[in-house]
């Protein structure tokens, strides 16, 4: 359970970089001895790869640098500025914790929380805009308005509640289109918390549904099973006929594993129902004809309840969904603004290095 | 049937703050590595693992060849392979599980032990296998092979679509090269003119492949912003629950003078 | 035997992985649809397997803590608390006929495990900040093609720039994606497809 390993540079990365920082001492050393070849010699035979944070990122830079070779400090330091963006501490080995913290910003952190979380709190109502329709959503919409009274629909329930946040909004329209047209829901999960999630969802989509009147729904109970044995069992399910499958996953291979062991078995047409990141990956998918949809993130849950409830007002996650925008709209200006300063920072660095 | 009210009532208050604290304390881990967000990712992972195995002990025993065998256990006697490879595989493993880190793996008994595990663990590999290979020849290679050369081939479309397809079918020849061509390995005792060409598809690969990332990159700020604003929702509405958000609310709309 | 044991296995295993894939290639076609009650067994079987194997791991796991709290190391009381985490969720999903549907389970879901999973996925955007910022930057390999990429999806789904895009923006960025980028994430599944197919070659050959 720790976060930040999985930010860590890749090991190779790592070596290389260790590689550098020795080849970087090395020729640092060569240079002091003979000075007349200092710029000559090293430049373009050492690529500058950075191996620490660049001064004002982190808290690297805060602490002194340690003097722990013998040479002339000025010199070594001009020698080091060739060799990489920022000072190397020649004989200096990095500690792992330093490593690890590679991604620890805090300031960084508070800007982010800060620009999502106090529009929520206080319940800001703007900038809302309007979410944008990306290619496949139209498309998922007709496969599912296509479904007959009665029809079975085989769904992969592939995420649990870690993803619902950004799921739950995607599920919820789909899910209700699906059991207004009076398809039957066939729902398997390969998470052992993804049937306890599908059940909680379509209840609420029913119990929202049925409140409102003339409107009835099939309150038969939740076909959502788990099925051990992860994605090697799914050809299993290839066996059955069905009018439609919905994929609902966090991730791309969730998808793309129905794509290869379901989908050519029983031939049924699939929708795709994913995480925003998920989404390009499976664009090729979607352009060979295999999905016959694609809605990802809360611009596809968005834009899908719009088509939804293109005729009949607003949709019940409405609050939610509005949420969303705001928040969105906040993350991506603090994003772009880290972005910009992140490049800023960088130019800086780098021309002050030059003069 | 008021107490049994009164107790759902409590069960879900008391719920409420269970959540209100365990997420907190997994949330913790943003000010660094603490005592409090480790106790909050232990109990998260002793939840999740004791869910997973009352689910998946569930789902074992719903299967309907072992439906079969509870009622009638001489009636098929293929069915008891199954009980007989998780028998070998529940002695291998727990080998491994009770004695690791511990010496003597060489021993004769311990190798015998291990020795039982082949039977299930190689029915376990060579099924995946199997049906990794066939669902990638059948579900991504050979559809996106034939898709490829389609959206190149388009002798007959309008001018623009034709270009994109030329376009698009030279990305995608281009990315393939450049995950499947190492330029050391493979080009250096190519001739000179076809090392340069393959480089220079190399080079327009690459950069597809990172205008590709940048718009993967595009996509995940959204998706991982999506669930911070759930969570932060999630917490707001479950302190509104408690009462005490509603509290906070009055007193800062009097502050600010709304009220 | 041990000095056999590999190769035997191997031969054993490359046997196995060659039968099953050409019981599934001939029970999809018309011919091979009398395989088809073969195949389910199979499946079946693999998902009883597959559940031992995900006991097994669960059972190592919370070997490894009991051991942690036998010889005392550092945070033994966490592993104390999660194996007393563990221990009190599967007798509570064991004891009641309902299983995970019982209501004590449920509560724990939804109580405990469904936002202690929101809390920690919710940590995921921070460290997306700290990449963008460290890692979109122009001077560095790729960055500036990747944020090229990125900007343009960023700007346009944007939900306040939405409304005041041009129509030829938004087209452009429907081609955006829908070509260049699809055209270089098809290479990449072409590329990791094909090599998913060499490795299976290489360990049914015993070269891996």
């Amino acid at each position: 359970m720790d976060f930040e390993s999985s930010f860590e540079p890749e090991d190779e990365e790592l070596e290389d970089e260790e590689q550098t920082l020795d080849a970087g001492i090395s020729a640092a050393n060569e240079v002091v001895s003979a000075p007349g070849r200092l710029v000559s010699g090293v430049q373009g035979l050492l690529e500058p790869i950075r191996v620490a944070t660049a001064p004002g990122e982190g808290d690297q830079e805060q602490s002194p640098p340690p003097p722990t070779t013998g040479y002339d400090p000025d010199q070594l330091r001009r020698v080091r500025t060739l060799l990489a963006e920022e000072p190397l501490i020649a004989g200096a080995t990095r500690s792992p914790s330093h490593q690890q913290t590679s991604l620890w910003m805090p300031w960084v952190f508070l800007l982010i929380g800060v620009a999502v979380a106090v529009p929520i709190l206080f319940q800001w109502a703007r900038p809302l805009g309007q979410a944008r329709q990306w290619p496949g959503v139209a498309e998922a919409f007709s496969a599912i308005n296509r479904l007959q009274n009665g029809d079975t629909v085989q769904v992969l329930w592939a995420y649990d509640p870690a993803t619902a946040g950004e799921l739950d909004l995607l599920a919820a329209p789909l899910v209700q289109h699906m059991l207004d047209k009076g398809a039957r829901l066939e729902i398997i999960s390969l998470l052992p918390n993804g049937p306890a999630t599908a059940r909680r969802l379509v209840s609420g989509v029913r119990r929202i549904r049925s409140q409102e009147p003339g409107i009835t729904l099939d309150q038969s109970p939740i076909d959502a099973r788990f099925v051990p044995g992860g994605a090697m069992v799914l050809p299993a399910f290839g066996a059955t006929p069905a009018a439609l499958a919905v994929v609902f996953g966090a991730q791309a291979e969730d998808v793309q594993a129905w794509l290869e062991l379901v989908a050519p078995r029983n031939r049924t047409p699939v929708v795709a129902v994913t995480a925003a990141g998920a989404d390009p990956v499976l664009r090729p998918y979607l352009d060979s004809g295999q999905l016959k949809g694609l809605v990802s993130g809360f611009d596809g849950a968005a834009s899908y309840s719009r088509l939804l409830y293109a005729t009949t007002g607003q949709p019940p996650n409405q609050l939610q969904l509005a949420q969303q925008l705001v928040g969105q709209n906040f993350a991506l200006i603090a994003f772009l603004a880290l972005i910009v300063t992140g490049n800023l920072v960088a130019a800086l660095t780098t021309g002050r290095r030059h003069e | 049937m008021n107490s049994l009210l009164g107790q759902a009532d409590l069960a879900v208050l008391l719920g409420t703050w269970v959540g209100i604290v365990v997420g907190l304390l997994i949330f913790s881990a943003i000010f660094g590595d603490h005592w409090l967000a480790r106790l909050g990712q232990h109990i998260l992972v002793g939840v999740a693992l004791g869910y997973a195995a009352v689910v998946t002990w569930q789902a074992m025993f719903a299967l309907s060849f072992v439906q079969g065998l509870l009622a009638n256990p001489a009636g098929d006697i293929i069915q008891w392979i199954p009980i007989v490879l998780a028998l070998l595989l529940v002695i291998a493993g727990g080998e491994r599980i009770l004695m690791q880190g511990e010496g003597g793996a060489g021993s004769g008994s311990r190798r015998w032990l291990r020795w039982l595990g082949v039977a299930p663990a190689g029915l376990l590999i060579a099924a995946g296998i199997a049906i990794a290979s066939l669902g990638v020849l059948q579900g991504t290679l050979l559809p996106q092979f034939w898709r490829a050369a389609q959206t190149g081939f388009q002798w007959r479309a309008a001018p623009e679509p034709f270009l994109t397809g030329i376009l698009t079918l030279l990305i995608t020849v281009s990315a393939l090269i450049y995950f499947g061509v190492d330029p050391d390995r493979h080009l250096s005792r190519q001739p000179r003119w076809i090392a340069s060409f393959i480089r220079g598809w190399i080079w327009f690969g690459q950069r597809a492949v990172w205008l590709a990332a940048g718009a993967i990159f595009a996509r995940l700020i959204v998706s991982r912003s999506s669930l911070f604003i759930a969570f932060v929702e999630g917490i707001v509405a479950s302190f509104m629950t408690t009462g005490i958000g509603n509290t906070i609310l009055t007193w800062w709309q009097m502050i600010t003078g709304a009220l | 035997m041990p000095s056999t044991r590999l190769s035997v296995t191997g031969f054993f295993i490359s046997l196995l992985a060659i039968a099953c894939f050409a019981l599934l290639l001939l029970a999809q076609t018309n011919a091979g649809a009398k395989l088809q009650p073969a195949t389910g067994v199979i499946y079946q079987w693999l998902m009883w397997l597959g559940g031992i194997a995900l006991l097994l791991g669960i059972a190592n796991v919370a070997w490894l803590h009991l051991r942690r709290i036998q010889s005392g190391r550092r945070d033994w009381e966490l592993s104390l608390v999660l194996i007393a985490v563990l221990a009190a969720v599967v007798v509570a999903g064991l004891i009641n006929p309902l299983g995970a549907q019982g209501p004590l389970v449920e509560w724990i879901f939804d109580y405990v495990l469904a936002p202690g999973q929101s809390a920690l996925f919710a940590l995921l955007v921070f460290f997306m900040a700290a990449a963008a910022y460290r890692y979109l930057r122009i001077g560095r390999q790729g960055g500036a093609w990747m944020l090229l990429g990125a900007l343009i999806i960023i700007l346009t789904q944007a939900p306040m720039l939405v409304p005041v895009l041009p129509a030829s923006m938004v087209a452009a960025t429907d081609w955006f994606i829908d070509a260049p980028v699809m055209a270089a994430l098809r290479g990449v599944l072409l590329g990791s497809g094909i090599a998913l197919l060499v490795v299976a070659i290489r360990m049914l050959i015993g070269k891996a």
